[in-house]
């Protein structure tokens, strides 16, 4: 009967395998791929006076709706447009603010998310 | 899908360059003469010293101070792979340059070829389906194996298994000095370091799932090549051979020991597990052939099984005990004959070298980090607790397998019936069931103080050897030339055996499929994970919680910056063992953090960021003023502690 060569089958098909759970492993590590989330974060924890904060998008829905509270009220607000895969900083200033705690309040229109510092 | 295929074919050149090269030019310098290893034998030996000798070709670059980085491993294994060659030719002469790369004879031809192909095709079949759901790197325990594989890559030194932890004085706590650990050993570590730098795919990658899948379906090979060794010549040994290989590999394919393991990061086993049958493998073969480079081999693969893995090789100790003592026992009138050839092989240049160069590895270079008294005085001994004391049949039935089990136990009791006729192989081969079914189930009578379960998850592979030669041997009582029962009910029994052997352990695939693991939470945790890298440095001290957040073992990996790095909240019932008591500082900082001896731990250790789960964790947090959430996302919430 005809040689069977096989070391080079086994190889062939550990290969095979070796491909598909990398193409998985790629899709599954993705922030994108699959996936439908997105995060608020301040740019700068650690500077007291910066409230910058960053909208990282790996969702479908791409408009954002944030406001800033001083305490219970609001003092300013607006909207931001955010790709997939994108992240976007919004600048804050509180130079003028001590003692207060201000919270970012960000809405896909579906979640809402809020980040705050204790000034 | 392009980049797919870029990254499978850098991991698969690396492995073919770092392991199978450098093994086979190994190989092929100690067997310059003629290599007597069929292609089976040739392609596991090559695979398996090639994991042995990247460790210690990194282990000598780290401590000759030079970095670790894909340009010195790769330049020290092409170094490596020229001297075998060279050595190579000066031992065979120049003229014969092609014959280090004449193929060796193949292990298996026609049908029996087929055969073969087809029982690794299903199972790599089975335990790639299986794996398609743990692609997401989430494993406790791979986070802990990729930590310092990471600290490798990162740093370009040698790990030093050491942790920092919580300690308390006088009512008041602190962050501890590191202190040395002795649960991890480098050669669990080293091959994958090796792999991320030359292939450039990091630990997040395929990376060491993949490695730990080849070293698998390695090891299911090797009880092929040692089945092979063992029964091909005797009647039915074929048929035995073809057997072993399915009772191993499609069958019980997911169960512990097996993808669980690869899925699950349990490095130690899975490496042990290969490289067990191939010093057994070789002891046979030696013994077999006279071939003291064989024996040499088996001393340099064992040695390496020692840098890898403590309890396999413990293991494997038992097991060589107890087939020299089956082989004494059952050769008693020509025992003084195997003794001078033992002692002819032992006191040989091959044996002097290999245990000279371990000798200098182990005084010189590096030690095991386990090789200490406590290490020993906690595996030897009465055993202390109830989980040691050994399984029932019941309980490590469910480990193995009810039909493995009982068709290995069928199979024990047949290589002990004839072992009086058959050599040195057959005995290794009973000496390691038997071992591990003593260790397992009545370990008292060895003085082992090793949990039974981790004990149980060695004995499928020497089971399914056994169950294979006891299923031929009953099947050819059965059809001797005064039958018990006739042809006809034989083989309608024979039959419903394989039957109920085969849908055993095709349900247990079964039930193990389908588990799949969120990928959502999983990268959420890593884009937190490089959050924190980004905003915190060498002073601030994190914590996060282990009972909520998925993944929250790799966090380490991104910060690297101790093992026991985020400080972490660990599960609950941890806190309310008596038996092992523990810092509650942890615990208190993120359930309690309003409370007076929170704010002590707080204090104390300077912990400064949290991360948890926000549908869990959050709202004790968010009430506490001392705290601003600078980040959130659907599950993580990371809380900065400002006052």
């Amino acid at each position: 009967m005809k040689r069977i060569p096989l070391l080079g089958a086994f190889a062939l098909a550990l290969a095979i395998s070796l491909a598909l759970l990398t193409l998985l492993n790629r899709k599954a590590v993705s922030y994108d791929d699959g996936k439908d989330w997105w995060v608020l974060s301040f740019a700068d924890p650690r500077a007291e006076k910066s409230l910058d904060f960053a909208i990282e998008n790996h969702g479908d829905t791409n408009e954002f709706v944030w406001q800033v509270y001083l305490e219970k009220n609001r003092v300013s607000d607006g909207t931001l447009s955010v790709q997939r895969g994108e992240q976007r900083s919004v600048p804050v200033s509180a130079a003028d603010i001590s003692d207060k705690r201000i919270t970012i309040v960000v809405s896909d229109g579906e979640k809402t998310k809020e980040i705050y510092k204790q000034l | 899908m392009l980049e797919a295929l870029i990254q499978t074919s850098q991991l698969i050149l690396s492995v073919l360059f770092l392991f199978f090269l450098t093994g086979y030019a190994f190989l092929r310098a100690v067997f310059a003469a003629k290599n007597p290893f069929n292609s089976l034998e040739t392609a596991l030996f090559s695979f398996g010293a090639g994991l042995v000798i990247m460790d210690a070709l990194m282990l000598l670059l780290g401590k000759a101070g030079i970095s670790l980085n894909a340009a010195s491993v790769s330049l020290a294994a092409t170094i490596f792979v020229f001297s075998c060659v060279l050595f190579f030719l000066s031992r065979k002469g120049v003229r014969h340059w092609r014959s280090f790369l004449t193929p060796p004879a193949p292990a298996f031809s026609g049908k029996n070829a087929l055969a073969v192909l087809a029982i690794f095709s299903l199972a790599l079949f089975i335990k790639t389906i299986y794996l398609t759901d743990a692609v997401t790197p989430t494993s406790t325990d791979m986070g802990h194996h990729m930590y310092w594989v990471q600290a490798v890559v990162k740093t370009g030194e040698l790990p030093h298994y050491a942790e920092k932890d919580i300690v308390s004085a006088d009512g008041s706590f602190r962050i501890g000095e590191s202190e040395p650990i002795a649960d991890f050993i480098i050669g669990e570590h080293l091959p994958f370091a090796a792999l991320s730098l030359l292939s450039t795919l990091d630990v997040l990658s395929v990376m060491p799932l993949a490695l730990l899948l080849l070293v698998h379906m390695a090891a299911l090979l090797s009880i092929l090549a040692l089945a092979k060794e063992a029964f091909w010549e005797m009647p039915g040994g074929r048929a035995a051979t073809l057997l072993a290989f399915f009772l191993i590999a499609p069958l019980y394919a997911i169960s512990s020991s097996q993808a669980k393991f690869i899925s699950g990061g349990v490095v130690g086993n899975t490496f042990g597990n290969f490289l067990i049958p191939l010093v057994i493998l070789l002891l046979a073969k030696a013994r077999r052939t006279k071939d003291a480079k064989a024996l040499s081999l088996a001393l340099f693969l064992a040695a390496g099984l020692a840098y890898t893995h403590h309890l396999s090789t413990f293991v494997l100790l038992f097991v060589l005990l107890f087939g020299i003592a089956l082989y004494g026992a059952s050769h008693l009138k020509i025992l003084w004959g195997e003794l001078r050839v033992w002692l002819k092989l032992s006191f040989s240049l091959p044996v002097a070298i290999a245990l000279g160069g371990v000798a200098v590895f182990v005084f010189a270079i590096y030690t095991p980090t386990y090789l200490n008294t406590s290490a020993i005085d906690t595996a030897v001994g009465a055993p202390s607790k109830s989980t040691r004391t050994g399984l029932t049949i019941a309980q490590l039935a469910l480990n193995t397998g009810d039909a493995r089990l009982a068709l290995g136990l069928i199979g024990l009791v047949a290589i002990l019936w004839g072992l009086r006729k058959q050599g040195f192989a057959f005995a290794l081969l009973g000496g390691w069931t038997a071992a591990i079914l003593v260790m397992t189930l009545r370990p008292a009578l060895l003085l082992v103080d090793i949990p039974s379960t981790r004990i149980a998850n060695y004995v499928s592979f020497p089971l399914a050897i056994a169950g294979a030669f006891g299923f031929v041997q009953l099947m050819l009582r059965l059809g001797k030339e005064r039958p018990l029962v006739p042809s006809s009910l034989a083989l309608a029994l024979s039959s419903l055996l394989l039957l109920f052997v085969s849908s055993s352990g095709l349900a247990d695939n079964a039930q193990s499929l389908g588990s799949a693991t969120n990928a959502q939470q999983a990268v959420q945790t890593y884009h937190a994970s490089r959050y924190l890298e980004k905003v915190t440095d060498q002073n601030d001290i994190i914590l996060k919680d282990h009972n909520y957040l998925a993944a929250d073992a790799w966090i380490k990996t991104f910060v690297t910056r101790d093992y026991n790095f985020p400080l972490s909240r660990a599960y609950f019932k941890r806190y309310e063992d008596p038996t092992k008591p523990r810092e509650m500082c942890t615990l208190w900082m993120i359930s309690t953090p309003s409370t007076k001896e929170a704010r002590k731990c707080f204090e104390g250790t300077g912990t400064n960021y949290v991360m948890v789960n926000p549908l869990n964790d959050a709202a004790q947090l968010r009430r506490n003023f001392d705290f601003s959430q600078i980040y959130a996302s659907d599950n993580v919430a990371i809380f900065k502690r400002t006052k």
